[in-house]
């Protein structure tokens, strides 16, 4: 049976259930392991057998004991076993009942039904053990108490018959004893006499009746004492209650002529006073002391004797009989007599009989006191004849009735125990002392103890029974016992059905909690397997990303090529277009979806490269402001942490951070109508709340050695896993971690979503109409971005509660290599290390660090942590700024706001308004503040005091309308006061022309109502006639909505315009503000401003922005502290309006900052007639660099290196160029080398991913020709960073996947059909020519050997480009 | 005094290394483009270096075991192996390289075992020499004092 499933899977299913040790319990292991199921039901089962066994041999051998020592309990005993047996059946049937379920399940299907049944069978056999169990107690206890008392009771009960039988036969015999030696005695006496003694009436009164009278007189007085005489004479003593008696016969012969020996006298049936009239018999009282007659002799009639049975059988018998006999006193009275032969001469012929009899209801007197209720007591003869019987409802026997029998006696009570003893008679005589006894014998309904014994009298032998109702002894016994029974068979059953309750429950517990416990296994696995199945879906995803990429790709080019064939305006150009942003935002949401599955197949891995993260952030917000603008809403910047000084390059994938920025922005500007959305960025130093390393913490501050030795290996590497596994990055002493913020004031997201919003595909709207689009992806890529750089996302709270819009902050940690991390805690090593650096480099440069760079110095302070960012701040800027006040005439809150907090940190005075007719008014104000602060005093002005913060937050608080309505009030009583001042001021102007204060308005485009020219003149007049007292600058933002004529505009105006900046104001543009405001304070004394100003009014400038530079350059000789300034500022213009990369390599050290003149010739040439100005500049400039290059190249560098250097510095500046190498030295070094050479640089590491890139660029080039040429700055900035076609190739002939030749083949196949060729030149270690035909022919321009000369690629590079140059 | 001495040791090991022949001037040419852009470039070359070899090493030491050898692969890892070491100037190795490319296309196993071991001691000898060379170059910057420049 058991090999009916072949399934089998016992170890883990054994393994999951440690319960087993519930031995029965076991059985209810379900299905999945029929073999050990069955096992076990066989073991309960032969268990349940053996059970059932003992408890039979139990039974069986306490029945034997039983039986030995007593019948009585043998019944119940009996009943008891039998009991047990159909109980000890009940089990087991059930057990086969069990055995045939388990087979009838073994064989089905194991998984149907399986639940119950074994439960059943458990139950069922836990049952039936239960209920053997009690049975047995049960009996077990009954047996003990009730069983020892029966047996007590019923040995007293037969001894206590025993006893009345004995008593009752003792009185028998007493009352009979006597009897028979007397007669006896009187016989052999009468016997001696002579026989005419014996035959003549003389005879007998002379000789007999003396004798008789004396055996009379011994014996008590109711016997009666008789002799009768064979010739018919009698002679017979007998007493009643009246006296004593004698009877006798007057006559010795009836017929004296018969002879002796002759018949009997009488005949049969005759009657003899009739008769015989002669034959009398006589009465006489007598004396019962002397025997002698007292009274007259009576005369009765005579009884005919001779007939009388019994005296005919004594006659013939030796040694006489008793038996009923006749009374000659009373013919009622019926004697008990014992009667005896007297023999003189011939045995055979006896004189006559002697009889001693008692009567009958004398004999009864000696039974009569039997006094057993219910009871009887009773004598028979042999025969069955009833002699006596006694009991309290019987009455006296009846005489005349002599020869009834027992058995037909008329009491029910006797005849019944008669005709039971009725055979045994025979054996009873036998007996010696004990007793015949018969238990319960049913008579009438009613249950009998019968004890019968013999009674040995002489010559003959008596029966006395003892009949007692059972219940008479027993009854008492047998009740308590019944109900000791009844109570003990309620209490098993009782328990018994508890216990069944039980058991069913505690079944049902334990195969709930299996039953349970095989789901969840159940489940746990069916998790796994649907993880693994997810798992398996992201890879095949992730695998498929650029399966379903270049398709699209190839569909988008193929667009743009009709496009670019198709007509512009018709039909079909518009479906191109739309084909072609559809197939845009497809590509998009395929970019999504396939970035989330690979991410989520662990597949996307971050670049590490250094970016500057401020550069990103503004890339990023720049975007966002075009469409922000478009809709209306505030896109700002706010770093005011100032992060741009600290640590603004970092390592990381600017890529993601862009995207995470992107998508997040996105987010903020869809859900958002009206208001701003602002992205917040600042430096958070490693908390505990950051995943870092114990030991790191306390290596850093201990001695190395002793830090290795508590650093455990094993722990540590532990550690470290753990980290890794929770970030990938492990934030160390050169990470730095910056936490971000996107807050907007949209509609937000309701609080119990906030976790929800972060999950794949959940969007906040799923229910209702979809006005918004997107995948629902873009959160679920951020946070698994932000988790991939080591940070967290999540939404937070809001300052007020109620205020719209949601907050997401995140944390990123970036590597930071150049520039370590300054923290607000103490980084001692480090920093001591950064000084040594600073006097290395002074050392180097040979040069004062200070008088070098302020800005290191101030740097190497405030890394001592020491500074906090106000005193580091202050120092930065010029105690000058005080006086300086800024007009911020800004739409937006956010931006304002922005603005504000980074003006005040440098110290400055911000005045901040809405809207254009506040300028007016709060100029005024300002002048007064700066003319006379003094009459302020007076009033009860706050912000007379020049204390910013407090000053700030007064106008913050009452915001521009206020502000201006308090200005209307105050302006009449101020007005003369201001007069005043105007002329005091006036006066003191002319005294000492020394500026009271600096003014800088930057002014919103938007906040212009009016025209912005009469706008312009507003502010020239207000401004003008205070111009030397209060010198200004106005900047201007425009935003991308701004009409071009109004920023043409802007560029013609000179006083009113001096620099024009794109909204979001965002810290590089405050950069330009600032250096603008450096040239307003601090130019001033050497009057380069006045010598520049008219230059720049009169200049064709292009751009405004370039007048920073260029007053840089002039300034440059007097001011080496701009130095670094004009570099960074340089650089940030570049990145601004040029896209030029190299601003990287211009802003590393100092010495490098000269050479960011050729870098801006190639920009210059755009300017006009700017360049030649430049040109101009640069021969001076160049010389001063290089006469402080010769101070400063440090010695590791040779003068040729050098030289070689600065020739081949910028070699190949502006070159995007494509390397592909699968070596990752050669990669990096060839990256080194051209990075050096001013290029940008890719790295692919095999031929299909390079022919990929190349080609890709090449239908993204072809797309943006076909559409550029449309005017907006900032978009072609960004679409030439986008779409940068590679200048050039270096190819490695051997590469995995796809080798050099072959890539070069593809990419020439492709680009034959666009008629463009890119250079490729060829990298191998193959030194041979041959080699080199082969790269040629393979499509290649030139052939380098390995390693990578840098001589040999210049040359190589002028090559490839003079002939590229000469090619069209 | 220390940072004298440090240099002093340091130049006196480059320049064994260069008469010994360990190293050629295409590492000068690594070490000048070591700048402050790139503090760390030697270094970083040099460990790429160390890793992509023993990298190659330990592959080729599984390709001669395999049985039969399959000597296009030996030969092109021992290519690559070429490639990397003449980036970085390790011409010793270099020349063993070019020794086992001719064994390895000759399919001489015999040969081609030498080889590796050969290659094996020289790359180790390198790589123990350059970290030593860095370790020194990392002392003298930790002792306040500049790396002087060989010629």
């Amino acid at each position: 049976m058991n090999d009916a499933t072949g399934e089998s899977s016992p170890t883990c299913i054994s393994s999951c259930w440690p319960v087993f040790s519930l031995g029965s319990t076991a059985s209810q292991v379900r299905g999945r392991n029929p073999d050990t199921i069955f096992s076990y039901d066989l073991g309960l089962l032969s268990e349940k057998q053996v059970d059932v066994d003992t408890a039979w041999a139990t039974s069986s051998i306490l029945a034997d004991v039983e039986k030995a020592s007593m019948n009585d309990v043998r019944r119940t005993t009996n009943n008891v076993t039998a009991k047990e047996e159909g109980e000890g059946d009940a089990p087991d049937e059930g057990t086969s009942n069990c055995s045939a379920c388990c087979r009838e399940r073994v064989s089905s299907r194991p998984f149907c039904g399986v639940m119950w049944n074994p439960l059943l069978t458990s139950r069922l056999g836990l049952m039936g053990l239960l209920a053997v169990l009690l049975v047995i107690m049960t009996v077990l206890t009954w047996i003990l108490t009730s069983i020892n008392l029966q047996q007590s009771v019923s040995l007293v009960a037969s001894k206590y018959r025993h006893q009345m039988l004995l008593h009752s036969r003792d009185k028998a015999d007493a009352a009979f004893r006597n009897n028979n030696p007397s007669s006896v005695s009187l016989t052999t006496f009468l016997a001696s006499l002579k026989q005419d003694s014996l035959s003549s009436a003389d005879g007998m009164h002379a000789k007999v009746a003396p004798a008789l009278f004396l055996v009379f007189s011994v014996l008590s007085r109711r016997a009666c004492v008789t002799f009768f005489g064979s010739t018919g004479l009698l002679i017979s003593y007998a007493a009643d209650e009246s006296g004593t008696y004698l009877t006798y016969a007057n006559r010795s012969y009836l017929y004296p002529s018969l002879p002796q020996g002759a018949e009997l006298p009488w005949m049969e049936g005759e009657v003899i006073s009739d008769t015989r009239p002669w034959y009398q018999w006589y009465r006489q009282r007598i004396d019962d002391a002397t025997g002698y007659p007292i009274g007259e002799a009576l005369s009765v009639s005579p009884i005919p004797f001779w007939d009388d049975k019994v005296l005919k059988s004594s006659l013939q018998s030796l040694n006489g009989v008793a038996d009923w006999g006749p009374s000659l006193v009373d013919s009622q009275q019926v004697l008990f007599a014992y009667l005896s032969p007297v023999r003189t001469g011939q045995p055979s012929d006896p004189q006559g009989a002697v009889s001693i009899g008692i009567p009958a209801p004398n004999i009864n007197y000696l039974l009569g006191d039997f006094s057993v209720e219910g009871g009887a007591i009773f004598l028979t003869t042999i025969q069955g004849h009833l002699i006596a019987q006694a009991g309290r409802s019987l009455q006296v026997l009846k005489v005349n009735n002599t020869n009834e029998l027992a058995s037909q006696s008329e009491n029910s009570l006797i005849s019944g125990a008669a005709q039971y003893l009725m055979p045994h008679f025979p054996y009873i005589s036998t007996l010696e002392d004990e007793s015949f006894t018969v238990n319960k014998l049913e008579i009438e309904g009613i249950q009998y103890t019968i004890d019968s014994g013999p009674l040995h009298l002489a010559g003959a032998t008596l029966v006395c029974t003892v009949v007692l109702p059972y219940s008479s002894i027993w009854g008492l016994t047998q009740r308590w016992s019944h109900i000791t029974l009844a109570v003990l068979v309620a209490l098993a059953t009782t328990m018994g059905i508890v216990g069944c309750f039980f058991v069913k429950l505690l079944t049902k517990g334990v195969s709930n909690e299996m039953r349970l416990r095989a789901a969840l296994i159940q489940q746990l696995e069916e998790t796994k397997r649907a993880e693994t199945k997810s798992n398996h879906k992201s890879l095949v995803f992730a695998n498929m990303s650029h399966d379903l990429r270049t398709p699209l790709a190839a569909i988008l080019g193929l667009i743009d090529l009709c496009l670019s064939d198709a007509s512009e305006f018709s039909e079909l150009g518009s479906n191109l277009l739309q084909m072609k942003s559809c197939a845009t935002n497809l590509l998009g949401i395929l970019n999504s979806i396939l970035d989330m599955s690979k991410i989520e197949a662990g597949k996307i891995l971050l670049q590490d490269s250094e970016f500057d993260l401020v550069s990103a952030l503004e890339e990023v917000i720049d975007t966002f402001s075009v469409v922000g603008s478009k809709k209306g809403i505030e896109i700002a910047l706010d770093l005011s942490d100032g992060f741009v000084e600290k640590a603004s390059w970092v390592i990381g994938d600017v890529g993601r951070v862009k995207q995470i920025m992107a998508n997040l922005l996105s987010n903020g500007v869809k859900f958002t109508a009206e208001g701003h959305v602002v992205l917040r960025g600042w430096i958070k130093p490693f908390g505990i709340s950051c995943s870092r390393p114990l030991s790191s913490h306390r290596g850093k501050f201990l001695p190395w050695p002793w830090s290795q030795m508590l650093r455990s290996p094993s722990r540590d590497k532990e550690l470290r896993k753990l980290i890794q596994g929770l970030s990938e990055k492990v934030p160390d002493d050169n990470s730095i971690q910056v936490e971000f913020e996107v807050d907007d004031t949209g509609r937000g997201i309701p609080k119990e979503r906030w976790k929800s919003v972060f999950e794949n595909f959940v969007q906040i709207d799923s229910s209702g109409p979809r006005n918004y689009d997107g995948t629902g992806l873009g959160l679920g890529i951020v946070r698994s971005l932000v988790r991939l750089m080591g940070g967290d996302i999540k939404i937070i709270d809001k300052d007020e509660p109620g205020e719209p819009g949601t907050r997401f902050r995140f944390n990123l940690i970036f590597g930071c290599k150049r520039k370590p991390v300054k923290q607000s805690y103490g980084d001692c090593d480090k920093q001591e290390l950064r000084l040594q650096d600073g006097a290395s480099l002074q050392e180097a440069f040979g040069v004062n660090a200070n008088s070098v760079s302020p800005r290191c110095h101030s740097e190497s302070k405030e890394a001592f942590g020491l500074m906090s960012n106000m005193e580091h701040n202050r120092l930065d800027s010029p105690p000058t700024m005080e006086c300086v006040h800024i007009l911020l005439a800004m739409q937006g809150q956010a931006g304002r706001k922005v603005v504000k907090k980074w003006m005040e940190r440098r110290g400055l005075h911000v005045w901040t308004i809405a809207s254009w007719e506040e300028i007016m008014p709060t100029l005024k104000r300002i002048k007064r503040e700066v003319f006379c602060p003094s009459f302020n005093t007076s009033e009860n002005f706050d912000h007379k005091i020049p204390e910013c913060q407090i000053y700030d937050s007064w106008i913050d608080d009452f915001d521009g309308k206020n502000f201006a309505r308090d200005e209307l009030t105050y302006d009449t009583h101020l007005q003369g006061l201001v007069n005043y001042a105007d002329a005091a001021s006036a006066s003191n102007l002319n005294l000492c022309r020394q500026p009271q204060g600096h003014l800088l308005l930057v002014i919103d485009v938007s906040v212009i109502v009016t025209t912005l020219n009469s706008s312009c003149s507003q502010l020239d007049d207000m401004l003008a006639e205070s111009a030397d007292l209060l010198p200004f600058r106005v900047v201007w933002l425009v935003n991308a909505n701004t009409p071009s004529s109004d920023v043409q505009f802007l560029k013609r105006q000179s006083k009113t315009c001096n620099l024009i900046l794109h909204k979001p104001l965002y810290a590089s543009r405050l950069k330009c503000v600032w250096d603008l405001l450096q040239d307003l304070v601090g130019n001033r004394p050497h009057d380069s401003i006045q010598a520049e100003a008219p230059h720049l009014s009169s200049g064709n400038r292009e751009k405004v922005d370039l007048s920073a530079p260029n007053s840089l350059y002039t300034s440059l000789s007097c001011m080496s502290t701009f130095r670094q300034d004009a570099g960074s500022l340089h650089s940030n213009l570049d990145t601004r309006t040029c896209g030029i990369h190299a601003h990287a390599l211009a802003m590393r050290n100092l010495s490098d900052a000269p050479n960011l003149l050729p870098v801006s010739i190639p920009i210059g040439s755009e300017m006009g007639k700017q360049a030649d100005q430049m040109d101009s500049t640069h021969p001076e400039n160049s010389d001063q660099i290089s006469s402080s290059r010769v101070d400063v190249v440090p010695h590791r560098s040779l003068d040729n290196t050098v030289n070689s250097r600065n020739r081949s510095q910028n070699a190949l500046l502006g070159m995007h160029i494509l390397v592909a190498e699968d070596n990752p030295i050669l990669q990096r070094l060839a990256k080194t080398q051209l990075v050096r050479l001013g290029a940008t640089v890719q790295c692919v590491d095999n031929g299909a991913e390079a022919a990929r890139l190349v080609l890709e660029y090449l239908y993204k080039s072809r797309v943006s020709s076909s559409e550029d040429s449309d005017g907006k700055l900032s978009d072609e900035s960004t679409n030439a960073k986008k779409i940068r076609p590679f200048s050039m190739v270096l190819m490695d002939c051997e590469m995995p996947i796809l080798n050099g030749y072959e890539a070069t083949q593809r990419i020439r196949n492709e680009e034959n059909r666009y008629g463009i060729r890119t250079p490729i030149i060829a990298l191998t270690a193959h030194a041979m020519a041959q080699d080199e035909k082969k790269c040629i022919e393979a499509g290649m321009d030139f052939y380098l050997t390995k390693p990578l000369a840098i001589g040999a690629l210049l040359d190589a590079v002028s090559k490839i480009f003079g002939r590229s140059v000469e090619a069209p | 005094m220390e940072v004298l001495r440090l240099q002093q040791q340091l130049i006196e090991l480059t320049n064994s290394l260069f008469q010994e022949g360990f190293l050629d001037d295409q590492f000068t040419q690594i070490q000048m483009l070591q700048d402050e852009g790139n503090p760390d470039f030697v270094q970083e070359v040099v460990g790429l270096f160390a890793e992509d070899s023993e990298r190659i090493l330990s592959e080729l030491t599984k390709a001669l075991e395999m049985e039969p050898v399959d000597f296009k692969k030996v030969d092109a890892y021992v290519h690559q192996f070429k490639g990397s070491s003449s980036s970085i100037g390790a011409q010793r190795v270099k020349a063993v390289c070019v020794d086992f490319r001719a064994y390895a296309e000759t399919e001489n196993k015999e040969g081609c075992l030498q080889a590796l071991q050969q290659i094996k001691q020289e790359f180790f000898a390198v790589k123990s020499k350059l970290e030593a060379l860095l370790q020194l170059e990392q002392q003298i910057l930790a002792a306040g004092g500049s790396v002087p420049m060989m010629e």
